[in-house]
């Protein structure tokens, strides 16, 4: 049927009609095709005004209404019900924005009376086309989310919890209470925020109906009103709710680090509870990305943890910790090169911990045979470890430990590999060698010496012996040679063999003359300082880069100068030539640096004829070793690098040779002792895996626990101030040149306490262990990891409040510069019972420790507040807590204390706070109106530390006013996360940053998006009672809908025609909602109605124009545009 | 992958068709859709062989084009089935297939495409009169004679626009490819160009051959002889249709019959927006407009029409001139859609038909991109 | 030339750019009167066919505006109409409508002065380029 259509243009008083022509409009309109009726009256959202429109409805059989009037973002429900009580579909009802568009921005009203003729005409040809859509309800999920647990988050959850409905409340800190519950007192009443706050803290626990998230976060909402699945991620706290606070944990835990809710004045530990009447009481463990020592040391040693432990006084442990990843923690705690010395970030402050050292200390301290070896169940598998090095013995031992029946096959006839023939004794004597090789062996390994493989037995014979696995970690001992002129001349012997004979006393013999070694690396080092010992008159190392390019540690180098060893570098050896008496002659050629290598290092590039000749009994080449595979390729077909060494699968270690498994200098060609035990340690995990579930190893055998992800470290504390790092006693090089007993004496005990309390603890928990040992109801559990929760509500509270604007950038106000410049919050704490003073106001002394009491106290007013450099808005709530702070000083400290607040206005606009004004006027508190500009240190003539210089603008002038103490009212601010907050839970921010309402005044609580609501600090600076009061608006706006049960939704929303539809599928990847299903047997797009929200964004695509956006049809777009173009063709623009 | 065979007859044609037979003999693919030439008519249609005899008439050399074969293609893929067809396509029909995959209207899991170095095309009006009754002694002659001139020589100004200032005529992407040798009047050479390809051509045991030498040098030097003509006609037709007003003058004689549309493969539509009620406008509507503007010529939404293709098809033109070829009223669609789809694609640095992985510019988007876009 | 008024079409999205008019309107800003909304849900949702419907309709400019990017009430709707126009700015400019007829722009719902301005220099813009020169006989 053809459509009958009224129209109806508004004057809204003069808004419109003293701009526009309506009654002219009118007329215009009424000429329109289909149109029956066209009025104008002064009101049309008012009783009368709709009633006409009813009564026209009824009278001419209207079946479109347009109504020119506001923007239909006010009055379009209004009109869309007047149309639904006279028996029309709402969306029969089109409207022209004839206020908002027309006369409010145009000022001649011959255009305006024109483009409000257009704006009409359009409307009209539009509601032409317009379709009955039926109205689509929801239905209301009754349970309710509260996303922020201060006082409004608290307020809110309460309310729901009463009404007998279901509140989840998520809160990201570990307790809830919020800020309120950091305050003191609360103004203007003054009763402490703890016995009003902790009451509703329980009563928030207590209650059956609310479930508590703490130290959880949102990570995810999905739906829409009514109908929100939200994914919670709770972060793993390492403690269960088994905890009964009872803190012995706390106790025990070595790790101290500031306490966030104590704003840095106090300290608190790893394991930790913002306070004592913290809810839940449950514990928290601050685990942070994993410390960097540990992170760079090869086998993944948890440097942190021992070095606590250290510091703990806790040797034993320390150890413990330490043979969780290193077997032979008395040799490494010698020789190891300490990569993780390197990363500590405590370099950032002075110098590195010396991690090394105490690593020896505990060593030498703990006792091995103590050292707890829980055995695992591997059946009864056997595996053959051949070579007793590093890596052989930590693969032994650690297979061992997994259950695993292990034999060692060794060439010598001691255990030892490289430890024992390449270091030499005054580096790592041969008794704790011994100690920690028989405390591996003790453990139930057999260990069988003089066993060369390829000679006394081979790979295969093993495996006929009936071994599961073979692990070959025999080392490199066969030298690599010069490759000059007779270098075979006797006289000349590889250091390999030469420390070889030396450490194992098979002959000490040695020319008691110059002896020269060839090379740069440790093992020249220790050659050479070996030839010192043994009696060579003289030794001189030849190295054909500098000093600075030497592999050797540089402690190495410098201790072989000590002892008297000369450098020749810049050298390399030519040949070799026989002098006469059995001596011999090392002819050399000098270098210049040339261009860098693969390595970084410039390359030596010999200078012509410079050639020179060393007089020597002796020469030790020193410049590397390689792996003996001859033997051993005879019965298998192993496969080999270039280099000579093992080639293998770098994850499960294992050869060619299935079940052959290889590590250490053997795959690697000469490395470090802890990269042969971090290999060992692969290898463990790839036979394990392979004997096992027969593929890849196990995560947990190469990554022990700890693993925290997306965490920062701990930041490098600021005031921190520099210290020593204390080094071992040596013995002096003129005693220690003479004989081979050790060297180094490593770290006394109050060294190494002392050495150790310089940790910063980078990883928060150093996951030493002690809580666990010390939990009786055994709550703790490191393995815990971070859970995701999925809750279905209806509707989402938004409670996240606000964050405190950190002075620090102010320069002028000193904050961080003068010690005794405090914050609004900080103060709060000094003034709370439990703070840091237990509620005594102190200001810190000359050792920076609160102690003193203020005489004087100046309270700065709007910092970063009402300042357009930071914040334009005003804060509303620091006007009263500076008048609080002003009478809690008076009543603390004592009556005599000068206080005195710069302001720039008085606001105290609340019920009894202007009383409260009064009332600390009275008590002699000294207002200087005018906004502080500057804090400076004092001068002599002045009394007190500090001087507030400020323009007194009643008085017109310039006043320095000397104080003690200076309290900074730094502003409420957006919470940092907000924005990102904010798009999850689908709020935008004002230009301030807090949370915009749908309406400044009508539409408080209310957001752009249907069922999020918000309450508190998070919209923009409030008070505890307004904050309050809004918690419980926005808890009764989520009961509305609960107890409704159903709510409308958008009709208008996408459909797409089958019988167009090609089934391209473009739509289905455009919907941001995943809305749009692909029906396979008609290959065609389906609208899924439930999910789908009317963006349109498949019909701005869909080329036939199959999906069209309900009541936005191009057919009804077109109608408009057309409409628009005929009304600018017949009135002009 | 790729391999090299010869096979050598009598002439071309025989050399190719006994190529399609024994790869029909294999039973790699149960059909083969190819140019065939029909009895009596001498037309040379797209034609679904299954018995290997019936391939002695396929003609795929031929400059007839009388539609593009990858609406058939859609059409035989578009809905999954365990049936493997093999189909002789020219690179333009390949580009477009490639297109309709990513708006799901073909497939290619059990496609096998076979492609030639195209040879150009005639317009249908051109080849119908004077060329289709010479019979297949016109496709032999044609070739030798497209191959000893050069490659885009305008056989005495036959071959059609789109032809003149094609994008690329050699196949991208291609099972299998098999030209008429320059050497040997007599023998095609076959390559393999997938491992899927080269899997068929190991079945059929042909004699391996060297492959081409000059194919690089002979491929630039007509890709730069087409991108001159390509300047040339872009730069005229920019001309023609400088603004809206001239663009009606280019688009005045169209009867808005849609053909073009229809002729267009990528034009996936099941139904143009054209003709759906969004567009049958009230008598009245007419009427008024007519008042209004005191005159409107009808049919109306011509260049409405002709605008919104440009929109819908101007990322996925692939060239092949389909539009010119079925228009009644000799509409040079071809240089304009062409032109305006260069634009359109450098813009989003998207090449129609170049790759299945590269998604249809409008099918994505990314956040930080495009920024010039926006602003005032 | 000087008596000249563009007429412009602008497309703007409920929830940032018209709101951003309300909000202009409310504050009563004046600006010129040449613009016509049309109100559509999403910048996303705008077909270019609307766009070339308003050209051919006597549009010498059309407008189309929505909220900033990572403000869209349907999360990327903003992200899709910004490649449509790219399509179009491409093709567009071959028939002398250049870029500065079609305009694309981000005005959050706060942003009612810069609303009021952006229409401002619109106008200017379009007054300077002078009407656009359609065949209008062949479209309804």
């Amino acid at each position: 049927m053809a459509a009958r259509i009224g129209f109806y243009i508004c004057h809204c008083g003069i808004n419109i009609a003293g701009m526009v022509r309506v009654d002219e409009v009118a007329r215009y309109v009424s000429e329109l095709e289909n149109v029956v009726v066209s009025k104008d009256y002064k009101f049309m959202c008012s009783d009368p005004g709709q009633e006409i429109i009813e009564k026209d409805i009824k009278e001419h059989g209207l079946n479109r209404v347009v109504v020119a009037s506001c923007s239909p973002r006010l009055h379009e429900k209004t009109f869309q019900s007047v149309c639904s009580r006279s028996g029309l579909n709402p969306y029969s009802l089109q409207m022209a924005s004839v206020r908002e568009q027309v006369s409010w921005v145009t000022d001649n009203v011959d255009t305006a009376t024109a483009k409000a003729k257009t704006l009409s005409h359009a409307a009209v040809n539009r509601v032409n086309f317009h379709e009955e859509l039926e109205q689509r309800t929801v239905t209301i999920n009754p349970d309710i989310l509260i996303v922020g647990g201060g006082i409004s988050g608290m307020q809110a959850a309460i309310d729901i919890g009463k009404s007998g409905l279901k509140a989840y409340l998520v809160e990201k800190d570990t307790t809830i209470g919020g800020h309120m519950l950091q305050f003191d007192k609360t103004f203007p009443t003054l009763d402490c925020a703890a016995c009003i706050g902790t009451p509703k803290m329980v009563e928030t626990a207590q209650n059956n109906n609310i479930e508590l998230f703490t130290y959880s976060e949102v990570q995810e909402v999905s739906g829409y009103i009514g109908n929100y699945t939200v994914k919670i991620r709770k972060k793993a706290r390492y403690v269960s709710d088994k905890c009964t606070g009872c803190g012995e944990c706390e106790k025990v835990c070595p790790v101290l680090l500031p306490s966030e809710w104590d704003v840095g004045l106090k300290e608190r530990k790893a394991v930790y509870r913002s306070f004592p009447q913290a809810v839940p009481i449950t514990y928290c463990i601050d685990k942070r990305a994993q410390a960097p020592c540990r992170l760079s040391c090869p086998a993944r040693t948890n440097v942190q943890g021992y070095v606590q432990m250290v510091k703990a006084g806790e040797y034993q442990q320390a150890l413990n910790i330490i043979m969780e990843r290193l077997p032979l923690p008395g040799t490494l705690g010698r020789v190891c090169p300490h990569m993780c010395e390197d990363e500590c970030r405590r370099a950032a402050i002075d110098s590195p911990v010396s991690i090394r050292e105490l690593k020896r200390f505990a060593a030498d301290r703990g006792d091995l045979s103590k050292v707890p070896f829980e055995m695992g169940d591997a059946g009864d598998r056997r595996v053959a470890v051949i070579g007793s090095g590093p890596a052989g013995l930590t693969t032994a031992y650690y297979l061992r430990r997994k259950g695993y029946d292990v034999t060692i096959f060794e060439a010598l006839e001691k255990a030892g590999g490289m430890l024992r023939t390449g270091i030499p004794d005054y580096r790592l004597p041969p008794d704790v060698l011994d100690r920690e090789i028989d405390n591996i062996i003790e453990k139930g390994i057999e260990l069988k010496t003089g066993q060369v493989l390829g000679e006394d037995f081979s790979i295969k014979e093993l495996k006929d012996q009936g071994f599961d696995a073979v692990f070959l970690g025999i080392g490199t001992h066969v030298p690599s040679k010069l490759n000059i002129e007779n270098e075979d001349t006797d006289g000349v012997e590889d250091a390999v063999l030469f420390l070889k004979r030396m450490n194992l006393y098979t002959s000490t013999d040695i020319p008691a003359e110059n002896v020269v070694v060839v090379g740069g690396g440790n093992v020249a080092m220790d050659a050479a300082r070996v030839a010192v010992r043994a009696g060579a008159s003289g030794v001189t190392i030849v190295y054909r880069r500098t000093e600075s390019e030497m592999p050797a540690d540089h402690e190495e180098i410098l201790d072989a100068r000590a002892e008297g060893i000369e450098f020749i570098d810049l050298a390399s050896p030519v040949r070799v030539l026989q002098g006469d008496g059995g001596k011999l002659k090392l002819v050399c050629i000098k270098n210049t640096l040339g261009e860098p290598d693969k390595s970084g290092r410039r390359r030596p590039v010999p200078i012509e004829n410079s050639e020179f000749e060393i007089e020597c009994g002796m020469i030790i080449p020193a410049i590397g070793q390689k792996v003996d595979t001859e033997k051993i390729i005879r019965d298998t077909d192993i496969a080999l690098t270039g280099w000579g060494t093992f080639e293998i699968d770098d994850t499960t270690m294992q050869t060619s040779e299935p079940g052959v498994f290889a590590a250490g200098d053997a795959v690697t060609g000469p490395a470090t002792v802890v990269e042969a035990v971090a290999a060992g340690h692969k290898a463990v995990a790839g036979i394990h895996g392979y004997l096992t579930q027969g593929d890849q190893p196990d995560e947990n055998d190469l990554e022990p626990s700890g693993k925290v992800q997306n965490r920062e470290f701990v930041p490098i504390p600021e005031n921190e101030p520099p210290g020593k790092r204390e080094t071992p006693v040596k013995t002096d090089p003129e005693t220690s040149k003479r004989s081979f007993d050790e060297v180094s004496k490593g770290l006394d005990e109050q060294a190494a306490v002392q050495e150790a309390g310089r940790c910063i603890n980078c990883g928060g928990c150093c996951e030493c262990m002690q809580c666990v040992q010390a939990c009786q109801p055994g709550a703790v559990d490191h393995g815990q990891t971070d859970e995701v929760i999925e809750v279905k509500v209806g509707s989402i509270i938004t409670a996240t409040g606000y964050d405190v604007l950190d002075p620090t950038p102010m320069k002028p106000y000193g904050y961080g510069k003068y010690p005794n410049v405090f914050t609004n919050f900080e103060f709060e704490r000094l003034s709370n019972a439990t703070g840091p003073t237990g509620g005594e106001i102190r200001i810190r002394d000359e050792n920076n420790s609160l102690t003193k009491e203020p005489q004087s106290v100046a309270i700065l007013h709007c910092i970063g507040s009402r300042d357009s450099n930071f914040h334009e808005y005003c804060s509303r709530v620091c006007c009263m807590y500076a008048l609080k702070y002003a009478h809690l000083i008076h009543e603390k400290v004592g009556h005599d204390t000068r206080v005195y607040n710069f302001y720039i206005d008085m606001r105290c606009f609340g019920k009894g706070y202007e009383e409260f004004f009064k009332k600390c006027q009275e008590e002699g508190t000294v207002f200087v109106r005018g906004k502080a500009a500057e804090v400076t240190r004092a001068e002599d003539s002045e009394d007190g530390q500090l001087v507030v210089v400020a323009e007194d603008t009643l008085l017109a002038e310039t006043i320095r006013i000397p104080v003690d103490m200076v309290i900074l009212c730094t502003a409420m601010e957006a919470r940092k996360d907000a924005r990102e907050t904010g798009r999850i839970l689908g709020i935008s921010q004002g230009n301030d940053g807090f949370y915009l309402e749908s309406h400044p005044k009508l539409g408080p609580l209310d957001t752009a998006t249907d069922g999020v609501f918000i309450a508190g600090a998070c919209q923009g600076p409030k008070d505890i009672p307004d904050s309050v009061a809004q918690a419980s608006g926005a808890a009764s706006k989520s009961l509305q809908l609960a107890t409704k049960g159903e709510v409308e939704i958008e009709s208008a929303i996408s459909y797409i025609d089958p019988d167009i539809c090609a089934g391209c599928m473009t739509c289905i990847g455009l919907c941001p909602y995943g809305a749009i299903e692909f029906d396979m047997r008609r290959s065609v797009s389906v609208v899924n109605e439930a999910l789908c929200k009317g963006c349109g964004s498949c019909s701005g695509f869909c080329p036939s124009g199959a999906a069209q956006v309900r009541h936005f049809k191009e057919k009804q777009i077109f109608a408009e545009l057309s409409g628009v173009m005929d009304a600018i063709n017949n009135v002009g623009i | 992958m790729n391999s090299y065979h010869a096979i050598g007859r009598n002439s071309y044609l025989d050399a190719a068709r006994s190529f399609f037979k024994s790869l029909l003999e294999t039973g790699e693919v149960q059909s083969l859709l190819v140019p065939l030439r029909q009895d009596r008519t001498n037309d040379i249609m797209p034609t679904l062989v299954s018995d290997p005899e019936d391939t002695d008439k396929a003609d795929p050399f031929s400059p007839s084009f009388p539609l593009n074969s990858a609406k058939l293609v859609s059409r035989l893929t578009r809905k999954k089935n365990r049936k493997r067809v093999a189909v002789f396509l020219r690179p333009c029909e390949i580009r477009a297939v490639v297109e309709l995959v990513k708006l799901k209207q073909a497939d290619m899991e059990n496609l096998v495409i076979i492609s030639s170095d195209c040879f150009s095309a005639f317009p249908n009006s051109v080849f119908n009169t004077g060329f289709r009754e010479k019979g297949e002694e016109f496709t032999n002659e044609y070739i030798s004679a497209r191959m000893s001139a050069s490659f885009t020589d305008d056989y005495n100004g036959s071959i059609s626009e789109a032809c003149r200032i094609c994008t690329d005529p050699f196949p991208g992407i291609a099972d299998i490819v098999i030209n008429p040798d320059h050497s040997d009047a007599k023998q095609v050479t076959v390559e393999s160009k997938s491992d899927a390809g080269g899997h068929i051509l190991a079945q059929m045991g042909l004699d391996e051959a060297e492959p081409p030498k000059d194919g690089k040098e002979k491929r630039k030097k007509v890709m730069e002889e087409l991108g001159r003509n390509r300047e040339e006609t872009f730069q005229s037709i920019q001309e023609q249709t400088a603004d809206l007003e001239k663009l009606g003058v280019f688009f005045s004689s169209c009867v808005n019959c849609y053909n073009c549309r229809v002729a267009c493969p990528v034009c996936y539509c099941r139904e143009c927006v054209f003709n759906t009620d969004v567009f049958d406008h009230e008598p009245l509507q007419y009427i008024n407009r007519s008042q209004t503007r005191g005159s409107l010529r009808m049919p109306s939404d011509t260049m409405f029409f002709h605008l919104t293709r440009m929109i819908h098809i101007g990322l996925s033109c692939v060239g092949c001139g389909q539009c010119a070829n079925a228009c009644p009223n000799d509409i040079p669609l071809s240089g304009l859609f062409m032109s305006v789809a260069d634009k359109a694609q450098k813009g989003f640095d998207y090449t129609s038909g170049g790759s299945i992985e590269e998604n249809h510019p409008l099918s994505c988007f990314f956040e930080d991109e495009l920024n010039d876009v926006t602003g005032i | 030339m000087e008596n000249f008024e563009p007429r412009i079409i602008a497309f703007v999205c409920n929830w940032c750019t018209y709101t951003a008019a309300d909000l202009a309107g409310t504050s009563r800003k004046k600006y010129p009167a040449n613009v016509r909304l049309i109100r559509v849900m999403c910048t996303g949702m705008v077909d270019p066919k609307y766009i070339l419907k308003a050209f051919l309709e006597g549009a010498d400019a059309v407008l189309v505006s929505g909220c900033h990017p990572g403000d869209c009430h349907y999360i990327n709707g903003n992200f899709k109409a910004r490649r449509r126009m790219k399509l179009l700015h491409e093709i567009l400019p071959n028939f002398s409508i250049p870029k500065e007829r079609l305009r694309l722009t981000w005005i959050g719902a706060s942003d009612g002065i810069m609303f009021a301005d952006t229409i401002d220099t619109m106008v200017d813009q379009v007054r300077k380029l002078g009407p656009l020169n359609e065949d209008k006989r062949m479209v309804i």
